[in-house]
């Protein structure tokens, strides 16, 4: 017997090798060593580095206006989507897991722009925004409302939240996907028995739909924070956090630290900053949300 | 009684009206892209609406060549195939090992994979580019590829371990008992029963590569290394001082072609998939 467990052990050891050897090295050991860049003063690609404990978190929180200015347009980021994205999402979701004609064919096209890559999609809306030729100025010209048009990207006041609409447009189907799951899931004896003690269509939605879809909606804040604090692609290919820092986000300014200023270490402070932000509001929506779950 | 089943009549009407409206939102800017992109710069400017008079289908032949669209779909070609092949490879060992065998440090190595699912990819960004450089494997294909790997185990490692977990022992200790080696059992019998769970994780890791941005974007420099996202995302940088826009466009089709094909033909383990991995994760 024992040749045949020492066979095992061989096998489970190459099985497991390659896969654990490139993980802890390009994947755990950089995540880990963040916690201790970020308490260097490091420029550049030379060795120049030097130890500075908090340093950079105290000048991230003190002495850097922009990272604040970063974070709020980050929170209006998430705003603005939570307020837009979960109502839409539930309406779409419960459109759709009704006997609605086409529920398949709208699902598809709804969940499409999920798999283009954001560069794409980044690439489609400037040119939607182009202020010459663009799609949403000559809507406006056409319904008569040229006075309206205007250089959207450009534009301070507009472009965070074209760029947050842009946003919508692209992840607003899965949420949409996620939520008819969670809703299709539901027994429908639940919504026969609401219809028979006289229940409106929104009442039924209201008291039957939201409470059992509740945990799937926890789920879908959560993935809200987790896209709308990580926002990157988006914004540098669209605007590249301009104009002068209008639609500058957390992880934009970070590659900007980075591989723009070479400021190594703070770039990397922030990382963490973003990182614990990221875990905080996440838990704290959690918090909020939490209920009791009806079981079913 | 009529009047509630006229009511719910409206209601149906209603919401028929607004999906119809969001599936338009959604569709249209693809639509006038593709109407786009078979136009000439002047017929851009002076028709940015209609029908193309005439398909200008030069456009993309200049996308292909002068664009350079043709060499980076080749290099992103490249990299998807390759890193799929070593992420599905490598995953699907280190998840049969999870899955099928009980040894100690089994928990911890789980608990690994899993949770690298919640760090972002900027947290270890600056690390991994000095990691890459120190090794040599910065502004390369080796680079690119490795870290597409190790970014993408958690993922595949935690969907496979799942679905093999779901096959019967038996038949692996049968083959066993059979003669067969360890390796024949999992190469021969269990791989080819997991195959759900392998083009689950493949689609998912394909469009996660062919549309990947950032870490292409740290790690790779060179202007004939570059893959589709960064060709395109540079395309458009330089297209703000030149003219040539129905190239562009034409660019921004070849890119979304293969995505489109892919989600026809897999949209329903896609919608699956997607919330099966949501809710688990």
């Amino acid at each position: 017997m024992p040749p045949i467990k020492r066979d095992r052990v061989t096998a489970i050891v190459i099985f497991l090798a390659p896969g654990l050897v490139l993980y802890c090295i390009f994947f755990i050991l950089p995540m880990a060593q963040a916690f201790y860049v970020a308490l260097f003063r490091w420029r550049g690609v030379s060795m120049d580095k030097v130890f500075v404990g908090f340093e950079n978190f105290r000048k991230l929180f003190t002495g850097d206006p922009i990272f604040w200015q970063c974070l709020c347009h980050n929170l209006e980021f998430l705003g603005v989507s939570f307020v837009v994205v979960i109502p839409l999402a539930l309406f779409f979701a419960n459109a759709l897991s009704s006997r609605i004609r086409g529920a398949g064919i709208y699902r598809g096209i709804f969940l499409f722009p999920n798999v283009i890559s954001v560069v794409a999609v980044a690439a489609l809306w400037s040119f939607v925004y182009h202020p010459t030729f663009g799609i949403l100025n000559s809507l406006l010209k056409a319904l008569g409302l040229g006075h309206l048009a205007t250089g959207w990207l450009g534009e301070p006041r507009y472009a965070l939240l074209c760029v947050i609409a842009t946003s919508i447009w692209y992840s607003l189907g899965f949420y949409i996907v996620l939520l008819l799951a969670g809703i299709r899931s539901i027994p429908t004896s639940y919504y026969e028995a609401s219809a028979l003690d006289g229940a409106t269509p929104w009442q039924s939605f209201r008291y039957v739909t939201i409470p059992l879809v509740w945990e799937i909606l926890k789920i879908a804040v959560i993935y809200l924070i987790i896209h709308t604090l990580n926002i990157f692609g988006l914004v540098w290919v669209m605007t590249e956090g301009g104009p002068s820092y209008h639609t500058e986000t957390l992880l934009t300014y970070l590659y900007r630290q980075a591989f723009v200023q070479s400021n190594f270490g703070y770039a990397t402070a922030l990382g963490v900053v973003v990182f614990v932000i990221i875990l905080g509001v996440s838990l704290v929506a959690g918090r909020l949300m939490r209920r009791e779950v009806v079981e079913y | 009684m009529k009047s509630q089943t006229h009511r719910r009549n409206v209601w149906t009407t209603l919401i028929s009206i607004v999906l119809l409206a969001y599936a338009v939102l959604v569709a249209y800017p693809m639509v006038w892209l593709l109407l786009a992109s078979l136009k000439s710069s002047r017929e851009l400017f002076e028709n940015p609406w209609g029908i193309p008079s005439h398909p200008h289908l030069v456009n993309f032949l200049n996308a292909w060549t002068k664009a350079g669209i043709g060499r980076y779909f080749i290099n992103s070609v490249f990299v998807t195939t390759v890193s799929m092949f070593f992420i599905l490879v490598i995953g699907s060992m280190a998840a049969y090992a999870l899955a099928r065998y009980a040894f100690r440090g089994r928990g911890v190595i789980q608990t690994a994979f899993t949770s690298g699912m919640m760090f972002p990819v900027f947290l270890g960004i600056v690390p991994l580019f000095l990691l890459l450089r120190r090794l040599g494997m910065w502004d390369n294909y080796l680079g690119l590829i490795t870290v597409y790997v190790a970014y993408s185990l958690s993922f595949t490692v935690f969907v496979l371990t799942g679905f093999f977990r779901q096959l019967p022992g038996e038949l692996a200790e049968a083959g066993l008992i059979d003669g067969c080696s360890e390796y024949t059992v999992f190469l021969r019998i269990m791989f080819p029963l997991a195959k759900p769970g392998l083009i689950a994780a493949g689609i998912f890791n394909f469009f996660g590569i062919w549309n990947e941005y950032p870490l292409a974007l740290v790690i790779i420099a060179s202007e004939n290394l570059r893959t589709l996202p960064l060709g395109i995302a540079n395309l458009l940088m330089v297209q703000h001082y030149e003219t040539d826009w129905g190239a562009l466009f034409a660019g921004l089709v070849i890119v979304m072609v293969p995505t489109l094909i892919v989600y026809l033909v897999f949209q329903r383990q896609i919608t699956e998939g997607l919330t099966a991995g949501a809710l688990k994760a």
